[in-house]
C-alpha cells in the first residue's frame, strides 16, 4: 500500500512540475534569415 | 468645420477624440461615456473644443458622425440609431458575434445610403487595409490569413480572452466542388507561428472567434481561403473557457497585425506578407480617426457598410495613417519579392 502511495505521489509531483513548465513555455526563437522593413515609394511596395 | 460624436472614452474613444480634435477636418467632439471618471479626465486632456455628455444621455446626438468605441454589445444599437439619422459611422469593434449582427443591417444602410465603416481599428481594420493592399499585387488571391498579437483597453482584452473560447469561422472553398463555405473550428486550437514586426516577433497564434474573415471575404469574395489567428499564450488557452479571473490592464503593451497574401501573378506562385506594430489602442485610434476623415471628405468607396478593405483605397490611406505614425511593413525573408 505504501509503494502505490509513493508512486502515486511521485506522478502528480511530476504532473505538477509538466503542467508548471508547459504553461510558463520557453524563450523565442531567433531569426535566422529576412527582416522586416518598412512599405515605400509612391505605391508603397 | 465638422461635428464628431465619440462614444466611449475609454483606450481607443479618447485617443480618437484627440487625434480628431488636433486635425483641420473637425471644430468639435462630442464625447459620451457612462463613466463620469473617464469623461473627466479626457475632457481635462481635450480642452474646451471637445463637449462631454453624461448619462444618462440627451435623447439627439448632435453630430455629422459617429464613432462608436464602446465596449463589446453596444453596437448594434448604435447603428440602428445612425441608419435611422442617416448619419455615417466608424464603429471599432473586434467582436465576431457583434461584428456579424452589425452586418445584417448592412441592406438598410445601403438603402438609406449612409457610409458605415465596420471594423475600423487595428485588427479587424489596419488588418483589413493590408489585405487590400497585398491582394492588389496579384493577378489572382488563392489565400489570405491574417494574424495579430496584443490588446488595447479592458474592453478588447475581454473579447481578446473570450474569442479563444469560441469557434472560429474561416472561409474555405472545396477544391474538388469548388463551392465555398464557412468551416467553423474551436478556438485556441491550430497552432501556427507567425512572425510579426520588430518589436513583437515570433508569437505562437491560435484559432478564435475574430471577424476579420467574415470582413475579409465579403471585400474580396474569390478568395478560396482566409483564415484569421491571435496570439496567445498557453495559459490563455488554459483559462479561456473561465471568466477573467483577475481585472483586465488599463492598457496592453505593443501589439501587431500581420497580413499573409498568396496568389499568382501570371504563371508564379508567391506570397506577400504584411504587417504593422504599434500599441493596439493607439493603432486603433489612428486608424478609427483617418476614417472618419475620409468619410466627412467622401473618400469613402461605398455608400453604405463595409469593412475597411472596401471602403478606402489603400496606398493612400496607408500613407495617411504612415503621416499619423502608424507604418506598414513588408516581410522580406530569404525568397524577396522587390
Amino acid at each position: 500500500m505504501q509503494v502505490i502511495r509513493r508512486a502515486l505521489a511521485a506522478v502528480s509531483v511530476a504532473a505538477a512540475v509538466a503542467a508548471a513548465l508547459r504553461i510558463n513555455g520557453a524563450d523565442g526563437i531567433a531569426r535566422r534569415s529576412g527582416g522586416w522593413r518598412p512599405l515605400a515609394g509612391p505605391n508603397l511596395r | 468645420m465638422s461635428t464628431v460624436a465619440v462614444l466611449g472614452a475609454g483606450a481607443v474613444g479618447a485617443r480618437v477624440a484627440r487625434q480628431l480634435l488636433t486635425s483641420d477636418v473637425v471644430e468639435q467632439v462630442v464625447l459620451r461615456d457612462i463613466s463620469a471618471e473617464r469623461l473627466a479626465r479626457a475632457s481635462r486632456a481635450l480642452g474646451n473644443r471637445c463637449r462631454v455628455e453624461h448619462h444618462p444621455f440627451p435623447g439627439a446626438l448632435e453630430a455629422d458622425l459617429v464613432v462608436v468605441a464602446t465596449p463589446r454589445g453596444t453596437h448594434l444599437e448604435a447603428v440602428n440609431e445612425t441608419i435611422a439619422a442617416r448619419r455615417p459611422a466608424v464603429l471599432v469593434g473586434d467582436g465576431l458575434a457583434e461584428t456579424i449582427a452589425v452586418l445584417r443591417r448592412s441592406g438598410d444602410a445601403a438603402r438609406a445610403g449612409v457610409p458605415i465603416a465596420v471594423g475600423s481599428g487595428f485588427g479587424p481594420g489596419m488588418s483589413c487595409v493590408l489585405a487590400a493592399h497585398g491582394a492588389s499585387w496579384f493577378d489572382e488571391v488563392d489565400e489570405v490569413h491574417v494574424a495579430k498579437a496584443g490588446t488595447g483597453g479592458p474592453a478588447c482584452a475581454l473579447v481578446h480572452h473570450r474569442a479563444l473560447s469560441r469557434r472560429s469561422y474561416d472561409w474555405r472553398v472545396d477544391d474538388g466542388s469548388r463551392t465555398g463555405d464557412w468551416v467553423r473550428r474551436a478556438g485556441g486550437s491550430g497552432r501556427e507561428l507567425a512572425w510579426f514586426p520588430d518589436p513583437v516577433g515570433p508569437r505562437d497564434c491560435y484559432r478564435a472567434a475574430l471577424p476579420d474573415p467574415v470582413l475579409l471575404h465579403h471585400a474580396l469574395p474569390t478568395v478560396g481561403r482566409i483564415t484569421a489567428r491571435v496570439a496567445a499564450t498557453r495559459r490563455d488557452r488554459l483559462t479561456a473557457p473561465l471568466p477573467m479571473l483577475s481585472p483586465p490592464h488599463v492598457e496592453g503593451g505593443t501589439g501587431a497585425v500581420r497580413v499573409e497574401v498568396r496568389g499568382r501573378r501570371g504563371e508564379a506562385s508567391d506570397v506577400v506578407v504584411l504587417g504593422a506594430t504599434e500599441r493596439p489602442a493607439v493603432a486603433a485610434a489612428a486608424v478609427a480617426a483617418t476614417t472618419v476623415e475620409w468619410l466627412l471628405a467622401g473618400r469613402h468607396r461605398v455608400a453604405g457598410m463595409a469593412g475597411l478593405a472596401e471602403m478606402v483605397e489603400p496606398v493612400a490611406f496607408l500613407s495617411d495613417l504612415a503621416a499619423r505614425g502608424l507604418e506598414a511593413s513588408i516581410f522580406e525573408g530569404e525568397r524577396s519579392l522587390s
